[in-house]
């Protein structure tokens, strides 16, 4: 009887995704997901609700904070948050279990936000590129507080572009390893690494600019 | 790294901005560390664009995850974006042939709009019967399936409109207080009034013209709330049970106790609040969510058949005491025909036999009393509920000694007289096995816990002595319950019709057409209340129901 209240402990850290691994194959995910994860995919799979909804109660918070750190204040957040999840239920069936659930919704959010962010990129570069200049000219005349140090952070990294800002979340935001965003992502280590150090690079010019 | 291993002669802007980053990691070495903070005390420049920096790799602070009602909300908005991002199976991207077939289709609808036919013409879609568009009536039908998502028609909230916002006494006495504290009479009332249940007899209310409610004697419930996306219900003493079929579109329903918050997930469901405050919660149908009332939180996911102890935090099964308080305002999912005093099939209840001739009250097993009730100690019981079926709210548990109450005032019942003059008639007839028929019907009329199963008695009624000049009052009659206890409002509106066609100079003709037109409001199809309101008006202009149609359409003042 499906009696207790207590959702699993599913791994909400991104410092407790299985990481390290190589291209993961079938016969790894024994390791990659505990007997308890496997229960409540193969439960959810069947279209248990309950199942469904423990997912989502123990990765809501995962998905939304990532969608937050890529796209900042954004009032389309809860459509995609639930987008995100729509296509994770719906694609349940072909998860198998090769990558922990986590690094799964990572997967299906970098998919989900990949093109907006590129059309938002895109659409937002003239304005971008005249509010910093904006900006830029008050910087010298006023000192930054820690609200306004955030704010202009998060101006810093919007115009960072959008390949090079969703390692430089993964990794410093989330905590992933370069494997795992190499998975994520569907990319090379090497093209990984080398995103990550333009994206360093491009921030401390956009900074120091 | 710029300065790995060695110092620079000369450590300005350029060599810090290098070393920021390794510095901030805590990869930097002490002696680029000390000459990196010496640099950032003398320049207020890299100071500045330090700070930055650091807000970068910070990241933003991230707001809160939605809780309670709102993370519901988006749970179930994604369930449904699931069903309609269901992806298209891989021939749906090769039929050119049938894209062109389909821009076919469209030329030839939009010929056809343009000739005036409408697609309802041709039996698809679900135009209003008078081939009027409403587009209030979309998303509110019911839905009956576990989680309460099922039969979603579309985003728009099936509460639109004000007209919908009221509650209606469907029978019984109590003492109703507004949201002002002032008494009413009324069988019409709004957010915010309290009832106290007479001692001796239940209360059934309808709510927002989508679900239906008994409270037992000498319970004392508050609507609390009532919009579009949220309707809530206090029970401060007392039992509750409420019907509530809910379609996704639809406001979620909470139940408040002093110690719990009830949450429709499912539809069928009952609490229970004890003395020293603590609450259970038991499921017959779906599935429940019992949050923290301070907090908001989840405590506990009940399913069918299970009943949970909030300050136990164990689980145990229904009995017969839920089963029993559910009973009175349940329905069967196939139609209002089967009002029947039967435990509906969609409910679990474990230890009920399977055979269908066995579904009743009688073979459901008595937990042990003192788990459902502690004596006298028990004085809150809340329960809601949807389904089928019937019972007795205040059967089984009548040796208790229930709160006295205040003296009650009878609500207005507009259904009392019908059956009264089915009788009179039926005596003027002197037909006898029709007066035993009928005093089988008004037997069961009589009493709040067995009304709705006069609506089955008035159908067998109607099929033996059909054409028996009373049978159109028994239209009526029936359709009046239908749309009190079943809440069909199309089936009771075939009946109300029926009864105007077969009597068109009949006494009733003015309830009948008010009915119609209260049906039309509660069901959502605002725009056939209005025209129903309206040709009511003008029939009636100094008519009896004149000032409920008013209230509930304030713009149809001018047109008297």
């Amino acid at each position: 009887m499906a009696h207790q209240a207590d959702h699993l402990a599913l791994p909400l850290q991104a410092g407790s995704v299985a990481g390290g691994q190589t291209a993961p194959k079938a016969d790894a995910s024994s390791a990659c997901l505990s007997a308890e994860e496997r229960d409540l995919i193969s439960r959810a799979q069947a279209g248990e609700h309950r199942a469904l909804r423990q997912i989502y109660n123990a990765y809501n918070a995962q998905v939304r904070a990532h969608l937050y750190r890529l796209l900042g204040r954004d009032c389309e957040i809860d459509d995609l948050t639930q987008i995100v999840f729509a296509r994770a239920f719906n694609a349940l069936d072909k998860f198998q279990g090769n990558s922990a659930l986590s690094t799964w919704l990572y997967r299906i959010t970098a998919n989900t936000t990949h093109n907006l962010l590129r059309q938002r990129f895109r659409r937002d570069r003239v304005k971008t590129a005249l509010s910093w200049f904006n900006a830029g000219r008050e910087a010298g005349r006023v000192s930054t507080s820690r609200v306004e140090a955030r704010d202009e952070a998060h101006r810093i990294l919007q115009r960072l572009q959008p390949d090079l800002r969703e390692v430089f979340v993964l990794y410093h935001y989330e905590g992933l390893t370069l494997q795992e965003i190499s998975n994520i992502l569907g990319k090379p280590v090497s093209t990984v690494g080398d995103r990550l150090t333009r994206a360093r690079k491009k921030l401390r010019e956009l900074v120091a600019a | 790294m710029a300065h790995s291993g060695k110092t620079p002669a000369r450590y300005g802007c350029h060599e810090a901005r290098e070393d920021a980053e390794q510095v901030m990691g805590n990869r930097a070495s002490a002696e680029v560390r000390a000459l990196f903070e010496e640099h950032l005390r003398g320049c207020r420049h890299c100071r500045q664009m330090n700070r930055l920096l650091y807000a970068v790799y910070e990241g933003p602070v991230i707001p809160p995850a939605p809780t309670g009602v709102a993370e519901e909300k988006d749970f179930h908005a994604a369930l449904r974006r699931m069903r309609t991002e269901k992806p298209a199976p891989w021939y749906h991207t090769l039929t050119v042939r049938g894209g062109i077939a389909v821009l076919g289709a469209s030329a030839a609808a939009l010929a056809l709009s343009l000739a005036g036919v409408t697609p309802a013409t041709f039996g698809f879609g679900s135009g209003s019967p008078d081939g009027t568009v409403d587009a209030v009536a979309m998303g509110s039908g019911t839905g009956g399936d576990v989680g309460g998502f099922s039969g979603d028609t579309g985003e728009a909230p099936s509460i639109k409109h004000a007209a919908q916002a009221y509650g209606r006494v469907v029978a019984g006495t109590a003492v109703m207080t507004d949201a002002d504290g002032d008494g009413s009479q009324s069988n019409t009332f709004e957010v915010g009034t309290q009832f106290e249940v007479d001692a001796n007899e239940s209360l059934q209310i309808g709510l927002l013209g989508k679900m239906v409610a008994n409270a037992t004697p000498g319970s004392r419930v508050t609507w609390v709330k009532g919009t579009a996306s949220l309707v809530e219900l206090k029970i401060d003493e007392g039992m509750l049970a409420v019907r509530y079929d809910r379609a996704a579109s639809d406001p979620i329903l909470q139940v408040r106790t002093p110690t719990a918050v009830v949450r429709v997930v499912g539809t069928v469901f009952t609490v229970q609040v004890e003395e020293d405050e603590g609450s259970a919660v038991s499921v017959l149908r779906g599935q429940v969510e019992v949050l923290d009332p301070v907090t908001n939180q989840t405590v506990a996911e009940v399913e069918s058949g299970d009943r949970y102890d909030v300050a136990k935090g164990n689980y145990d099964t229904v009995g017969r005491f839920e089963v029993q308080s559910a009973l009175p305002i349940s329905k069967n999912a196939s139609g209002s025909d089967s009002l029947e005093a039967r435990i509906p099939e969609s409910w679990h209840v474990p230890g009920l036999p399977a055979d269908d001739a066995n579904r009743t009250l009688a073979y459901v097993p008595e937990r042990s009393r003192a788990s459902v009730i502690d004596g006298p100690s028990i004085r809150v019981v809340g329960t809601t509920g949807s389904g089928n079926g019937g019972g007795h709210a205040s059967q089984g548990h009548d040796a208790e000694p229930l709160p006295v109450k205040p003296a009650a005032r009878r609500v207005e019942n507009d259904s009392d007289d019908i059956i009264a003059d089915l009788m009179e008639g039926a005596a003027t007839a002197r037909r006898k096995e029709l007066i035993a028929a009928l005093r089988n019907c008004r037997d069961l009329y009589a009493s709040n816990e067995t009304r709705y199963l006069a609506a089955t008695c008035i159908g067998r009624f109607l099929k033996q002595y059909d054409d028996h000049p009373l049978a159109a009052e028994a239209y009526l009659l029936r359709g009046m319950l239908r749309m009190d206890y079943a809440l069909d409002y199309k089936t009771a509106e075939v009946d109300l019709e029926t009864y105007l066609r077969r009597a068109p100079n009949g006494r009733q003709v003015e309830k009948a057409r008010y009915r119609l037109w209260l049906s039309a409001t509660e069901d959502g199809r605002i725009n056939e209340a209005l025209k129903r309101a309206r040709t009511y008006l003008d029939t009636y202009p100094n008519g009896r129901f004149v000032g409920k149609i008013i209230q509930r359409f304030p713009e149809l003042k001018n047109s008297l």
